[in-house]
């Protein structure tokens, strides 16, 4: 297939995606409902502290948290939703790259989750009146470009995961917490045991949030800036790798055991 | 007296059933992941948010509040999905034909996720005991558990309500977390309910399992007899109150769905 008709097929996936995922009412829930009650009870759990704090563990905690939900959770899901209704085996015979399919509906779902970080930290700001000020503009556009980026990382690799071990939908059920827990969502990671700050340092949605709370506060050691945009970036780079890597082993297993479609 | 015997026997043995057959877990290492690994996380998770937030070490009250939380998996997602999986596996109609008394079907459904839930609680409180120094004098430990007893019933009451209401929605998935995500700001498990705006506060105060929160912390320090059993009789009162909304938005469902046929349709 030329460039032309894989595009129209990245972007006929893309909509279709988002059509089908806004349709479910547990993405409704994590795109809408989530960002505002999370919100909420993480406010009324940080509301005696200053506003800097509540910037950056109710409204951008509330934001990742949302992202993560709608990019990484539903776009792993999808896959088992589809081998559920039976499409899995067309998608993965149909002559478009199987990975191109997939990356357009991840793509979709980013879209979507854009949407649900904005909407939970509009509603953080109009609830309780807390301004959004970002002092690096120009920076926090270009962290957040990238820190998407990682999560559609993630949510290929989860997706790929899925795709071959039917146990990932176990652990994708429980993945929620130690996300927030290692990647300080809503409290520092230094909080954490000194034995757990490798593999905190370890996943891209750590320095995605520390880049994006350097932004807002503005940036005092522009070193560390580059050294975490470094790490994000790299980061990003191995789970896009990895992805394709995973797709392709997909590719094989799938045609070796017969099992893509199996529930 | 053998009439009796098989009665309780039967009333059991259908609560297991349905336990198993709608809240089944595909293997032992689904239960662990789900029932073990998840509650300790979670508990992990609002440890460290409390003792930020809080700017405090002792953060027992909010490890029990968190912990009395955990049975929501059984409550929501086990008890008040029940009815609904039922119309989806097409067995509604057979309850709803059935002579058995379908109060017992109801209170049967919710045995089971008590004792499940009774298990998760412990993890959480366990969590708490071995890594945040959340201790339950062991002179109150009895009271501490008919507590928790009485909690896991409210809750489990919430879930029958829930069940109910959930023949009459087509957007079941979104019911079901709002619920969860409701008991979580409206018990006073992460926060103190004086936070909430006075209306939630209002409503706080009608909702299952928040007295039983409270009255469990009471029990971690020195408390007041009369306060406390007052707690308990309301968390009691409140449960009951559930069940038997539960139970009549049930048959109010099933007397709409006997006169328009519409018992298995969204």
């Amino acid at each position: 297939m030329d460039m032309k008709a894989n595009l129209r097929v990245f972007i006929s996936s893309i909509f279709l995606q988002m059509r089908q995922s806004f349709g479910r009412s547990m993405f409704r829930f994590c795109m809408i409902v989530y960002p505002i009650l999370y919100g909420f009870t993480l406010y009324m759990i940080y509301m005696d502290s200053s506003n800097e704090k509540i910037i950056n563990y109710v409204m951008f905690g509330t934001a990742v948290a949302s992202l993560w939900g709608t990019i990484s959770f539903s776009s792993a899901g999808d896959i088992d939703r589809e081998r559920f209704m039976g499409a899995l085996e067309i998608i993965f015979n149909s002559p478009t790259n199987f990975f191109l399919i997939m990356f357009g509906k991840v793509v979709g779902n980013t879209i979507l989750g854009t949407l649900s970080m904005l909407i939970s930290i509009f509603f953080v700001s109009i609830a309780f009146s807390i301004p959004i000020i970002i002092v690096d503009l120009s920076k926090f556009i270009l962290v957040f470009i990238i820190g998407l980026s990682s999560f559609i990382g993630i949510a290929m690799m989860l997706s790929g995961l899925l795709a071959v071990s039917r146990s990932t939908r176990i652990f994708m059920n429980i993945l929620d917490y130690p996300m927030m827990i290692l990647s300080g969502v809503a409290f520092p990671i230094s909080l954490l045991p000194s034995s757990l700050i490798p593999i905190s340092y370890s996943l891209a949605p750590t320095h995605f949030l520390l880049l994006i709370r350097m932004c807002i506060s503005g940036i005092d050691n522009l070193h560390s800036f580059y050294i975490h945009l470094g790490y994000l970036i790299g980061l990003t780079t191995i789970y896009g790798i990895l992805s394709y890597f995973l797709y392709k082993i997909i590719d094989i297993k799938a045609r070796e055991k017969a099992t893509l479609g199996v529930i | 007296m053998n009439f009796i015997r098989e009665g309780i026997r039967r009333f059991f043995y259908q609560s297991l059933i349905n336990y198993k057959g709608l809240f089944a877990w595909v293997d032992v290492k689904s239960y662990i992941f789900m029932k073990v690994f998840a509650p300790i996380l979670k508990i992990v998770f609002f440890s460290i948010l409390s003792s930020y937030a809080f700017k405090t070490t002792d953060i027992s009250t909010w490890i029990i509040g968190n912990s009395f939380l955990l049975c929501t998996s059984n409550a929501i997602y086990g008890v008040g999905n029940d009815l609904i999986l039922e119309r989806r596996f097409g067995t509604l109609r057979f309850i709803v034909a059935s002579p058995y008394n379908k109060f017992l079907i109801f209170l049967g459904r919710s045995i089971f996720h008590v004792i499940d839930s009774f298990i998760t609680v412990i993890i959480g409180l366990t969590v708490g005991y071995l890594f945040f120094e959340l201790t339950i004098p062991l002179e109150n430990l009895a009271v501490f558990m008919g507590v928790l007893s009485v909690s896991l019933y409210s809750a489990m009451s919430i879930g029958i309500t829930i069940s109910s209401l959930g023949l009459c929605l087509r957007e079941v998935h979104m019911f079901l977390n709002v619920s969860e995500m409701s008991l979580v700001v409206l018990t006073g498990a992460s926060f103190p309910i004086s936070r909430l705006p006075l209306f939630l506060q209002k409503v706080s105060y009608f909702t299952p399992m928040s007295r039983g929160i409270e009255a469990a912390r009471l029990l971690v320090d020195s408390y007041d007899g009369a306060h406390l059993f007052g707690l308990i009789l309301g968390e009691f009162l409140i449960g009951s109150l559930f069940m038997i909304i539960g139970y009549l938005l049930f048959l109010y469902v099933e007397k709409l769905s006997r006169k328009y046929a519409t018992l298995d349709l969204y």
